[in-house]
């Protein structure tokens, strides 16, 4: 697709002017642009550069060769994608154990993992990794609605 | 060129009860994690990281290590068996190694490439040991200037490197540069925080890395069924039937090692050299020296059909490029592969900095690590065996199984890190930019490595426009600077110029 292909260089060249419009001060000494200037025209130019060439490219590839768009092979990775989304909007509200929990149950599900097998996996994993790594290796994460039992795990 | 006193107090550092458990346990993770189609050495070290968060350095760094050597050699178990290599770095191992298993002979593939892992890595480290101190004391000859131009050279190479396109590279190595300015600059100033708090420490290192090697692969894994596909789960049992793992065949294939001494030096001196390249990793390695053995070798023309030599290029290769990435990393401070990018990243997490004050401010730990890999490489004798025996028994795994727990390490290794919610949301962003990078041909490393050395190369260039008030000839005129410039010019042409013949005479055949 000559868009996807596209995307990464006109992200580039976008990023350039916007890193600099929202950070120029001119109060800054000189120096504080000095490397940024450098890497900000060579990526003007090799993004220019790579957008001509995907185009010509793209033009030699005759139409009927060219791909499409296919949903299907997209259909997982954007399920798992949006389950992280909602992982992420409830992960310091309820807490890193019930969201996992709730998250990678409905993700197996989804996959057709059966429901006493997702449950178990899914909870006993996230149980387990929780104790281990907030007991044991010291790691803060976050408690949520299992506030109430920090005491018993110290 | 060996700090003797240094050495002893290295060797005495890793003689301690956790140190060798760490090693143990930190090489046993490294070899089944690395030996799981989809699970890449880098991933297998990245889900190690925060489990080491509450080490002590120089144990974190042990498992670490000992994570990174056990996952190198590891890809060689199913690519052997299964034609499907744990590890990039293994691909080449499947053209002969996956055929030998075919004829029944697996175990004594098996043996070789872990003979041939072992002494490649074994010699490489020796390498290591002799050269870490002159390249280190070279190194801190290097001003301001000097260290300007090693990270452009250094930027040349991985955009040279890591992708079918030089453009592609060039450009996701100024992204990666600019990406590692954000922040506060050495000026004090702020550069595109756009009134962000989270950014003023610049973009988290980990959490990106995390984002970019494990998370993305991940996207990948989940389109699949099972972790193997289908076709070498049907192959799979067949040779299995024929390769009962016997330790005394495994045993005469480690023996066998040793009738191909020139393939094996060969392999040794590519990947050590290949290693230290920055980025250039043991994918690369494996590569080069599988084609040039191929090439040199008077049993050339049967690579490919299940010869033993075959496997030997490539794994001694793959696994002496260990040794070579280590020795840049620790030395001048520039990771020569991914993997080592997340040693240097546990490093500053356990408060040192990498570049070359690091070898001569902490001497007796380097030694010591590197007499750690060259002890692990006895226990991956030992544990190599066992695991390369559990594996032929099953390698029936389910993605939708895998994908949770790694994504639960992937969260887990991004939040420690400032405990905001931020790290996970830029590990997630990095993550989707990969698969982006990875579908489109882009190579990812070059941003890591963009990272590490923008803020090396920004720093410099200042320091240099303050101590010559303003004159930059000197990055013209210096001779370390020449020399480097040079190297960076040859990096950069040179790939562009043989890719241009390849088109050339790829026309004549065409025609």
């Amino acid at each position: 697709m000559l868009f996807e292909k596209l995307l990464f260089p006109i992200f580039c060249l976008l990023l350039v002017p916007v890193y600099f419009l929202g950070t120029v001060n001119l109060r800054n000494p000189a120096q504080t642009y000095l490397f940024v200037k450098f890497v900000a025209v060579g990526m003007v130019i090799v993004s220019v550069f790579l957008i001509f060439k995907i185009i010509r490219e793209h033009r030699l590839i005759p139409p009927a060769e060219r791909q499409g768009f296919k949903f299907s092979p997209l259909k997982r990775p954007l399920i798992f994608l949006g389950l992280m989304v909602v992982y992420l909007l409830f992960f310091q509200t309820l807490g890193f154990v019930i969201v996992s929990g709730i998250v990678f149950t409905v993700f197996m599900k989804i996959l057709g993992g059966s429901w006493p097998r997702s449950l178990l996996i899914s909870w006993g994993l996230s149980i387990t990794v929780f104790i281990i790594f907030v007991r044991f290796f010291y790691v803060t994460l976050p408690w949520g609605l299992l506030k109430p039992l920090e005491f018993y795990l110290y | 060129m060996i700090d003797v006193q240094s050495l002893v107090e290295g060797f005495f550092l890793i003689f301690t009860l956790e140190g060798i458990l760490c090693l143990l346990l930190g090489m046993a993770w490294g070899i089944v994690a690395g030996a799981i189609p989809g699970m890449t050495g880098t991933m297998a070290t990245i889900i190690l990281l925060p489990v080491t968060f509450s080490f002590e350095t120089m144990n974190a760094m042990i498992m670490l290590t000992a994570c990174y050597v056990g996952s190198v050699y590891a890809g060689s178990i199913t690519a052997i068996l299964y034609n499907c290599p744990g590890d990039p770095s293994s691909a080449c191992t499947a053209f002969d190694g996956y055929p030998m298993a075919k004829k029944g002979l697996a175990n004594e593939a098996q043996g070789l490439s872990l003979s041939a892992s072992a002494l490649g890595g074994w010699a490489s480290y020796v390498v290591m040991l002799l050269f870490m101190k002159p390249i280190a004391d070279f190194a801190l000859r290097f001003g301001a200037p000097e260290m300007f131009m090693l990270a452009m050279f250094g930027m040349a190479v991985v955009a040279s490197i890591g992708s079918d396109s030089i453009f592609k590279g060039v450009l996701m190595a100024l992204f990666g540069l600019l990406l590692g300015t954000l922040g506060i600059a050495p000026t004090g100033s702020l550069r595109g925080t756009f009134g962000i708090p989270y950014l003023m420490d610049g973009i988290p290192f980990v959490s990106a890395l995390i984002g970019l090697f494990a998370f993305t692969e991940l996207f990948d894994l989940i389109t699949r069924e099972y972790v193997m596909e289908d076709d070498h789960q049907g192959e799979s049992g067949s040779v299995l039937a024929q390769n009962k793992f016997t330790v005394k065949r495994v045993f005469k294939g480690m023996l066998q090692t040793f009738s191909y001494r020139a393939t094996l030096i060969r392999g040794w001196l590519i990947g050590t050299l290949v290693g230290a390249l920055p980025a250039a990793g043991s994918s690369v390695a494996s590569l080069i020296s599988y084609t040039q053995s191929k090439q040199y070798s008077k049993n050339g023309k049967e690579f490919g059909t299940g010869h033993p030599e075959g496997v030997v290029a490539s794994e001694s290769a793959n696994n002496a490029s260990t040794g070579g990435a280590m020795m840049t990393s620790f030395t001048i401070g520039i990771p020569g592969s991914a993997t080592t990018a997340i040693l240097l990243a546990a490093l500053m997490m356990h408060g040192l900095n990498p570049g070359p004050r690091l070898f001569n401010e902490h001497m007796p730990m380097v030694y010591g690590l590197t007499l750690c890999v060259i002890i692990g490489n006895i226990v991956m004798l030992c544990e190599g065996s066992f695991f390369a025996y559990l594996f032929s028994l099953t390698m029936k795994i389910r993605t939708m199984y895998l994908v949770p727990i790694i994504t639960l390490f992937c969260v887990i290794g991004s939040y420690s890190i400032g405990a905001t919610l931020y790290d996970v949301i830029i590990m997630i962003c990095f993550g989707v930019l990969g698969v982006l990078f990875k579908r489109n041909g882009y190579p990812s490393i070059a941003i890591v490595l963009g990272m590490i050395l923008g803020p090396i190369a920004d720093g410099n260039l200042i320091r240099t426009a303050m101590t010559y008030n303003g004159n930059f000839s000197v990055l013209f005129t210096s001779p370390i600077c020449i020399f480097l410039l040079l190297l960076a010019l040859c990096s950069v042409v040179v790939p562009l110029v043989l890719a241009r013949n390849k088109t050339i005479s790829q026309l004549k055949i065409d025609d």
